[in-house]
C-alpha cells in the first residue's frame, strides 16, 4: 500500500513510496519508486534555474526558453515532437518557475521509454530554430497585452512590484522586455539546463531495474559544460508604513483588494506555526475567519483568502478579495479589523485544534496521484528537506503549541508596514478609498513600474 | 498496439477489481459505489436531478442561489457547520449548479465517510431556511455575477449562448440567473423549490475511493434510509424545443485586446448515439499541439494565438463550439474562413486512420490517468448517470469511442456543421487607435 497513517502520539507518519536514490556520474540525482496502481508512469525533472536568474530587463526570457525547448531538437522538428507526444496520449511539458525549471511527463506505462528519451532529447539537444523563435516572440508580444483583462492579475503584478521592487521577482514581463530578448539570449540561458543541478523523480508502473537502464541510456551521456549559474543574493528592502497604489479600470463593477507584506522563507523554525495561523485567518476556506466575517456575515464578496507563500530566501503574506464598488472601503475595514484582532488576540486553542486536524486528515488527499507525489518530493528536495522530513512533517506540525502560534503571529504579521493595491473603477471608488491613506495611481493597461 | 488493446480490454470488460456497482434504497435513492483502495481517500457526491432548466420565469437563478443555502444550516447543524466539519476532518467540500444538475461534493479521508454521509443526509431533508441569511447569500451571488462579468469575453460568451437557445428553451438562461428576478426570491420560494426537488428519489449518491461496499450500504441505510421521498416529482421540462434554426452573425466590441471569434453549431444531447463521433472529432480538432486547429491556425497560417473546438455536453441539445483568439491584423472574415475550411475538409474528406488511432489512445490514456483520483471517478460516474442516462456508460465510453469509424466522423460533420445553423460571434478590441487600425489594415493586405 502506498500510504498508511501510523499514529504515534496522535501524529501520523506518512509513508511515501520507497525510493531508490542515486547520483549518476554526470551529477544528475535520480529517485525512482514503483507504483503499480494503474498502467502509467510519471516523471518530473527539476533543474535549479528559474526566472529569478534572468538579467534585469530580460523578463520573460525563462518562459520563452521553456516554450521553445519542445520546438525543435537535433533529431526532430517541432511538429514531429508534438505529433509523437500526442500519439502516445501522454504529455510532456517544460515550464520555468521563479526558482527552478521543471520538465514533467505522464505516459501510459508502455510509453515509458519514449517519454524518457523525449525528455532527454529536450534537455540536451534543443536547437531553437529561428522560425520558431520568431513565431513564439510574435505570439508572446500579442499575448502579453491580455493579462490586464483579469483584475486579480493586475493586482498581483502591482503588489509584487511594490514589495519586491526592481528585482527579477518584482518586475513583470512587458512588450519592452520581450523586445530585448534575442535568440542568443535564449540559447545562452538554455546552457543552464545541466545535469549537475538537476534531479529526476520517476514514479509508476515499471520495474526499477528496467527504469534504471532506460534512464542510463537516455540521460547517461548528458554532460555539464562550464560553470553552473551563480545565483545573485537577495536583499530585503523594508517597507515603512503603507505602500498604497490604486489601479483604475473604468469598466469594473467590482473592486479588487490585494495586500502583501513580508513573510518568512521556506526554511524557518516558525513555518508550521505560520501555516496554522494562516489557515485560521484566511487560508482555510469556509473555516477561516475572513470567510466567516467578510462573506458569511457581511455578504460582501464571493471569496476572500489569505496565504503564506515562501521561497528559499524570502516569504510573503497576502490577502485578496473583490467586492462591489460601494463596499470597497467597508470591506477593507473588515479585513483590517480581522488582521488587528489576529495580532491583538491571537488564535484560540479550539481554532488551533481544528487547523491541525485539517492538515493531519488532508495529507493523503495530496498524494493520490504519482505526479503529485513527484512534485511534492522535488519541491521539498529543492528547499533542502528529505523524504524523512516529508514523512514526519505532521508530527512537527502537531507539536506546535498555542503559544508558539501566537508568538509567530506577533513576530511575523504586521498590520502597519505593508503593500496595498486596489484595482477598480476610479470614478466610483477613488473618493471612497481616500480615508485609507495616500496612494499613487496607475491605469490598468499600463506597464507596472 | 497489442498492449494498448490489452489495457482497453482490461477496462472495458471489467477485469479491474474496482468496478462500479449500485443499489437503491426503498425511498428511491440510487447509490453508486466504486471501490479503489490505493490510498485512504473517499469522494462523496450527491447529484440532484435539478438545474437551472427546471426554473421558470420569475425565479431565474434560484437553483444556484438555493445551492448556496444548502450550506447555511439544518435542524442539527449551524450555518456553514457542514463545511467546517468536513474541513476539520481533513476534507474539502463545495457544490456547483449547471443547467441540468446540482451537485454537492466532498473529498475527504476515507475514514470520515460516515461524517460526509451523515451531513449530506441531514441537508437532504432537514434544511432550515432563514430570511437574513438568504439576503446575505443573495449579495454573495451578486458578487459572483460581478466577478464573472469582470472578464470581458466571459460576459460576451453568455450573450453568445443566449443567442443559440431561444427564449422559450429551458436552457435560455444560464444557472447564474437574472439578478432582478433573484432579488425577489424569498424564503418561501426557496422552501417550495426544496420541497419540489430535494428528495431521495430525485438524487443519486456517488461514492468512490477506499470504501467497503458492505459497510457503505450499512452507513447509507443508516443515514438516508429514513429520508422521506417527495412522492411526486415535477414533470421534466421539454428539452426538445428546436434550437438555432437559422444562421446568426453577431459583431461585438470588448476591452480584451485580442480579437476573438466564437462559432457554435447545435448538436444532440449527451445520450445520443452521435456524441461519440463528435467527441472523437473534438480530439482530432483540438487535443494537443498536433491537432488540426492548432496546426493550421496557429502554426501553418500563423493567424491565431490559440484555437479549439469542443462539444458543450448537456442532457438536452448541446453546442459544438469552435473558438479562436488571433492577431489584431487578421480579419474576422479570414479567421472564419480558415475555421470553416477545416470543417469543410472533414465534411468532404473525413479524417485519417492515424488521427483516429491517436484520438483513441488519447482517450484511453485520459481514462487511465483519471483512475488515480476518487473525485474524478465520482464525477465521471455521476455525469454518466445523470447526463448520459446510465452510470454504466462510464465503462462503455472507451468501447463506444473505439467503435467510431472515419465514416462516422465524416457523417456527423456533415450532419451538424452546416452554416445555416451556425451562430458566429466576432469580438473586436474596442480601443484600437486609428493609427494602429491603419497599420493593421495595411499589414492585413499581405496576410
Amino acid at each position: 500500500m502506498l500510504f498508511s497513517g501510523i499514529v504515534i502520539a496522535q501524529a501520523p507518519i506518512i509513508d511515501y513510496p520507497e525510493f531508490e536514490t542515486y547520483t549518476m556520474p554526470n551529477g544528475l540525482k535520480v529517485m525512482i519508486a514503483e507504483h503499480h496502481e494503474n498502467p502509467a508512469v510519471f516523471f518530473n525533472m527539476m533543474i535549479e534555474v528559474g526566472s529569478m536568474d534572468v538579467p534585469v530587463g530580460k523578463e520573460g526570457l525563462a518562459g520563452i526558453m521553456s516554450e521553445l525547448v519542445p520546438k525543435g531538437t537535433n533529431d526532430h522538428t517541432a511538429d514531429e515532437i508534438s505529433e509523437l507526444i500526442d500519439a502516445t496520449g501522454g504529455g510532456l511539458n517544460a515550464s520555468t518557475g521563479l526558482e527552478y525549471t521543471t520538465v514533467s511527463g505522464r505516459f501510459l506505462a508502455e510509453d515509458l521509454q519514449f517519454g524518457l528519451n523525449m525528455m532527454a532529447e529536450l534537455v540536451q539537444h534543443a536547437t531553437f530554430p529561428e522560425k520558431e523563435f520568431k513565431l513564439t516572440m510574435k505570439q508572446n508580444k500579442e499575448g502579453i497585452k491580455t493579462w490586464y483583462s483579469d483584475p486579480s492579475s493586475v493586482a498581483s503584478a502591482h503588489g509584487d512590484y511594490l514589495l519586491l521592487g526592481e528585482t527579477p521577482m518584482g518586475r513583470m514581463t512587458t512588450e519592452e522586455t520581450l523586445k530585448s530578448i534575442t535568440i542568443d539570449d535564449v540559447k545562452n540561458f538554455y546552457k543552464n539546463i545541466r545535469p549537475d543541478i538537476a534531479t529526476l523523480v520517476l514514479i509508476g508502473d515499471f520495474e526499477t531495474s528496467v527504469a534504471k537502464t532506460l534512464i542510463e541510456s537516455s540521460l547517461g551521456g548528458w554532460a555539464s559544460k562550464g560553470k553552473p549559474l551563480n545565483r545573485a543574493a537577495f536583499a530585503y528592502e523594508d517597507i515603512n508604513g503603507l505602500k498604497f497604489r490604486f489601479v483604475d479600470n473604468p469598466e469594473l463593477e467590482q473592486a479588487t483588494i490585494y495586500m502583501l507584506q513580508w513573510g518568512i522563507p521556506r526554511i524557518h523554525e516558525d513555518r508550521y506555526a505560520v501555516k496554522l495561523a494562516n489557515y485560521i485567518f484566511g487560508g482555510g476556506a469556509f473555516s477561516s475567519r475572513l470567510m466567516e466575517v467578510v462573506r458569511g456575515e457581511g455578504g460582501k464578496t464571493y471569496g476572500v483568502r489569505s496565504w503564506a507563500s515562501s521561497r528559499m530566501n524570502y516569504g510573503a503574506f497576502g490577502i485578496s478579495t473583490s467586492t462591489r464598488n460601494p463596499e470597497v472601503y467597508n470591506t477593507y475595514q473588515l479585513i483590517m479589523s480581522e488582521l488587528n484582532r489576529l495580532r491583538q488576540e491571537g488564535v484560540t486553542a479550539e481554532e488551533l485544534r481544528k487547523a491541525k486536524s485539517f492538515y493531519t486528515g488532508s495529507q493523503p488527499l495530496s498524494l493520490e496521484s504519482p505526479g503529485a507525489i513527484a512534485g511534492s518530493v522535488l519541491s521539498a528536495l529543492y528547499y533542502g528537506f528529505t523524504i524523512e522530513d516529508l514523512e514526519t512533517s505532521l508530527v512537527k506540525l502537531n507539536a506546535v503549541t498555542l503559544d508558539e502560534v501566537n508568538a509567530a503571529i506577533q513576530n511575523h504579521y504586521d498590520e502597519k508596514n505593508r503593500v496595498l493595491v486596489i484595482v477598480g473603477n476610479g470614478e466610483e471608488i477613488r473618493e471612497l478609498i481616500q480615508p485609507i491613506g495616500s496612494f499613487d495611481e496607475a491605469f490598468y493597461k499600463d506597464d507596472v513600474h | 498496439m497489442k498492449k494498448i488493446l490489452f489495457i482497453s480490454l482490461l477496462i472495458i470488460t471489467g477485469i479491474f477489481a474496482d468496478e462500479p456497482t449500485h443499489f437503491v434504497l426503498d425511498n428511491g435513492l440510487k447509490v453508486i459505489v466504486m471501490e479503489k483502495h490505493s490510498i485512504p481517500v473517499a469522494a462523496v457526491q450527491v447529484w440532484y436531478d435539478v438545474g437551472s432548466h427546471d426554473e421558470w420565469d420569475g425565479i431565474r437563478g434560484t437553483a444556484h442561489l438555493f445551492e448556496h443555502m444548502m450550506f447555511r444550516g439544518t435542524e442539527n447543524y449551524e450555518s456553514e457547520e457542514h463545511a467546517r466539519l468536513i474541513n476539520e476532518a481533513g476534507g474539502y467540500n463545495n457544490a456547483f449548479t449547471s443547467d441540468d444538475v446540482t451537485v454537492y461534493h466532498e473529498r475527504l479521508p476515507a475514514g470520515k465517510l460516515e461524517l460526509a454521509l451523515k451531513l449530506e443526509a441531514e441537508r437532504m431533508h432537514l434544511l432550515r431556511l432563514n430570511e437574513d441569511i438568504l439576503a446575505t447569500e443573495r449579495e454573495v451571488v451578486h458578487e459572483e455575477y460581478r466577478q464573472r462579468n469582470a472578464n470581458p469575453i466571459g460576459k460576451l460568451f453568455l450573450k453568445f449562448r443566449g443567442q443559440m437557445y431561444p427564449d422559450n428553451h429551458p436552457y435560455a438562461v444560464t444557472p447564474i440567473g437574472i439578478m432582478d428576478q433573484l432579488d425577489t426570491v424569498s424564503v418561501k420560494t426557496c422552501q417550495a423549490f426544496y420541497d419540489m426537488f430535494y428528495g431521495p428519489e430525485n438524487a443519486t449518491l456517488v461514492i468512490a475511493g477506499d470504501v467497503d461496499l458492505n459497510n457503505t450500504k450499512v452507513l447509507v441505510e443508516k443515514y438516508f434510509g429514513s429520508v422521506r421521498p417527495l412522492g411526486t416529482l415535477p414533470e421534466n421540462p421539454d428539452l426538445s424545443v428546436p434550437i438555432q434554426t437559422a444562421k446568426v452573425v453577431l459583431n461585438e466590441k470588448s476591452s480584451f485586446d485580442l480579437p476573438v471569434t466564437l462559432m457554435g453549431f447545435p448538436v444532440p444531447g449527451s445520450a445520443h448515439d452521435d456524441v461519440a463521433a463528435l467527441d472523437v472529432l473534438s480530439y482530432i480538432l483540438s487535443n494537443g499541439q498536433s491537432s488540426r486547429l492548432n496546426q493550421i491556425l496557429v502554426r501553418e497560417k500563423q493567424l491565431a494565438l490559440g484555437a479549439g473546438g469542443f462539444p458543450m455536453s448537456m442532457k438536452g441539445p448541446g453546442i459544438f463550439i469552435y473558438f479562436s483568439f488571433y492577431f489584431p491584423q487578421v480579419s474576422s472574415a479570414t479567421i472564419e474562413k480558415a475555421i470553416m475550411d477545416i470543417v469543410q475538409d472533414v465534411r468532404e474528406n473525413g479524417v485519417s486512420e492515424t488521427e483516429l488511432s491517436k484520438a483513441r489512445k488519447q482517450m484511453l490514456a485520459g481514462k487511465v490517468f483519471e483512475r488515480y483520483s476518487a473525485n474524478s471517478l465520482a464525477s465521471s460516474l455521476g455525469n454518466a448517470e445523470l447526463i448520459m442516462g446510465d452510470y454504466r456508460e462510464f465503462n462503455k465510453e472507451i468501447e463506444r469511442f473505439n467503435a467510431v469509424t472515419a465514416d462516422d466522423v465524416q457523417r456527423v460533420a456533415n450532419a451538424y456543421f452546416t452554416e445555416e445553423k451556425m451562430t458566429i460571434m466576432h469580438i473586436q478590441p474596442e480601443n484600437l487607435s486609428f493609427l494602429k487600425k491603419c497599420m493593421f489594415w495595411v499589414a492585413g493586405l499581405f496576410m
